[in-house]
């Protein structure tokens, strides 16, 4: 292969939700949430995706993480369409694309103590064959996320949001994934904490060498985490390209208004 | 016009009653936007539930007054407080979505709100109800009117809900995260209405918030809460250009403004005081990057850092170590020289 493949290709995916019907004789109505939305997501690079609520930026984020159905021929991983993955290979598809959403507190099983929480994504896609293999690797994870590995036998309501967030980091990271998708990572963080999680994400992914698909409304935290900015509105992606690009010269109105408003 | 004294407030946690806001006092003038800073747990909700009277169950008042227009809230009546609350102080709080009543359509719910302090006609309350949706910025007062809630959006809805808020032109409107729920491009849009309504009507705010970007564009005067504890008060130059307290220092130095990746920004290590935690000596030496040991053992006391030149407003903060503007600028000059001095010794 002459040129390297991007680890993700969008193209042209439509996505849209039926509404409930007003009436039982009336016809089903769709909802169009995502139209004709094409881009590519390369090794490495930390894309910065911005929207108002509505937009769809979540969706798109959930259709790329398989989460969401979407149809045929318009994701591509690695160059395979992803309706093409036999079982086993959308089970490592599953592996190599990660989720950190946005409340920590939510995400993480109250029942179960912070070394299950890490153990169980080891588990399920079998990377280590002994116990102990996984427990070291989830102390190697508690290290890199900056928490100590004596937090491993605590339960996530012992922790800070800030800390539980690093939990959510460790687990998405340990089935080692290419691809993170953060949706609304950092927003429910507070300020002084929220900056450590940015520094944490952007340190993480310089080691062990991970794309980023950044979600978020902020446009000062993806201007300061991306190299590569997607703007969306209702729907439709009306401006891509470089971080100093689009926010030194915006072309499309709306564009312009976002970073106005900004304060 | 309003007055806040020592004010500090208890937590029932188990059979004990813990401190968690410790002796915070401050003041608010005519037309004055005091923006409250403050991270989760640093107890500016309480504060502001204090001051309205709307305290949970297991919060009580440890101490200290409040005071507006020089009739002690505490103590006051319940007929008279019924008289003011509603009336001359009035709440808007985070989420609109849920401080509207889903069922029941918007006018409606403006006129109940208009009709619980004026003995009036309906149809002189609907024609207020109108003319204030008009004052928050709607566009089409007739539709949104007979609207339910959920026929708007975010943004129209805290209009609606600010509508209500300022509907009898109080004089005091205390809004406690209300832009944090919305989107940047609304945010802006009720800010500058807050500050429309601020100069037309002449209503002091107070902004709770942990958006520094929010308040540092709108607010008069800033006081600033970490842990329960007023760390710095004072004008918004006095506390942004001026900055004494390392915590405000740090903090301002955390927001990703206009960093470009490469550049890091700096965090603050370490995490959030827990509030019921008993704790001698400054409350943010744990994290402070001058902390001595006076810091681990001795509280600080507030110390006054001059009047402002024109509102009269005393700048003050509680640290031993203040920062200086000259001090920062003197030490950069000085390590500049030794750096000179040794690349000619080499």
């Amino acid at each position: 292969m002459s040129k390297q493949q991007p680890l993700i290709k969008v193209q042209q995916l439509n996505k849209s939700f039926t509404l409930p019907k007003q009436f039982f004789f009336e016809r089903r109505k769709l909802l169009h949430v995502l139209k004709n939305i094409n881009l590519t997501i390369e090794k490495g690079e930390t894309l910065g995706l911005v929207g108002e609520s509505g937009s769809g930026k979540s969706t798109l984020g959930e259709c790329i993480g398989g989460l969401q159905s979407s149809p045929p021929e318009t994701i591509f991983y690695d160059g395979k369409p992803l309706e093409t993955l036999n079982r086993d290979e959308f089970k490592k598809y599953r592996r190599n694309v990660q989720f950190v959403f946005q409340d920590p507190y939510d995400t993480l099983n109250p029942r179960l103590t912070i070394e299950e929480i890490l153990l169980e994504p080891m588990n399920s896609q079998k990377i280590f064959s002994t116990k102990k293999e996984r427990i070291d690797r989830a102390k190697e994870l508690m290290n890199d996320v900056g928490l100590s590995p004596s937090f491993l036998k605590s339960y996530p309501r012992h922790l800070s949001g800030g800390q539980c967030q690093r939990v959510a980091i460790a687990r998405a990271l340990s089935v080692q994934p290419s691809l993170l998708i953060c949706d609304e990572a950092v927003s429910a963080l507070d300020l002084s904490v929220q900056a450590t999680i940015l520094n944490l994400l952007m340190d993480l992914q310089e080691k062990y060498n991970i794309s980023n698909l950044f979600i978020s409304h902020d446009l000062q935290v993806v201007q300061y985490i991306s190299d590569r900015v997607i703007v969306m509105c209702q729907g439709e992606l009306v401006e891509t390209g470089y971080v100093t690009d689009i926010f030194q010269h915006p072309k499309h109105d709306y564009t312009r208004s976002l970073i106005d408003s900004a304060l | 016009m309003l007055e806040v004294n020592q004010l500090s407030l208890e937590v029932l946690v188990g059979k004990k009653w813990l401190p968690a806001v410790k002796e915070v006092s401050f003041s608010l003038e005519e037309g004055e936007i005091l923006g409250i800073i403050g991270e989760s747990g640093s107890g500016k909700t309480l504060t502001a539930k204090a001051l309205m009277n709307i305290l949970p169950p297991k919060v009580r008042i440890g101490g200290g007054t409040i005071t507006y227009k020089n009739q002690n809230l505490q103590t006051l009546p319940e007929k008279e407080w019924r008289n003011i609350y509603g009336k001359e102080m009035s709440f808007i709080f985070q989420n609109p979505a849920v401080a509207l009543n889903p069922v029941i359509r918007i006018g409606e719910q403006i006129m109940d709100a208009y009709l619980a302090h004026k003995s009036v006609s309906r149809s002189t309350a609907k024609t207020e109800a109108l003319a204030i949706l008009e004052q928050v910025g709607i566009t089409e007062p007739e539709r949104v009117f007979k609207a339910y809630p959920h026929e708007l959006s975010g943004g129209m809805k805290q209009r609606v809900v600010i509508g209500i808020a300022v509907i009898h032109q109080p004089s005091i409107v205390i809004a406690d995260e209300a832009t944090t729920a919305l989107d940047a491009t609304v945010r802006k849009q009720i800010l500058d209405l807050f500050r429309t309504l601020s100069r037309d009507l002449n209503i002091s705010f107070i902004l709770i918030s942990h958006d520094i970007a929010a308040i540092k564009y709108i607010a008069n005067s800033i006081l600033l809460l970490y842990g329960g504890e007023k760390l710095e008060y004072g004008k918004v130059d006095d506390v942004f250009s001026n900055t004494r307290h390392p915590y405000t220092h740090d903090l301002l130095q955390a927001v990703p403004h206009h960093a470009i990746k490469g550049q890091r920004i700096k965090g603050i290590p370490g995490t959030l005081p827990n509030i019921t935690a008993s704790k001698s000596g400054c409350i943010y030496a744990p994290r402070c990057s001058y902390a001595t040991d006076d810091c681990e053992t001795l509280p600080p006391t507030l110390m006054e850092g001059g009047r402002h030149f024109v509102h009269g407003l005393v700048h003050q903060y509680a640290c031993h170590h203040p920062l200086d503007k000259m001090n920062i600028v003197g030490k950069a000059v000085l390590e500049e020289r030794r750096h000179e001095q040794t690349t000619t010794i080499n």
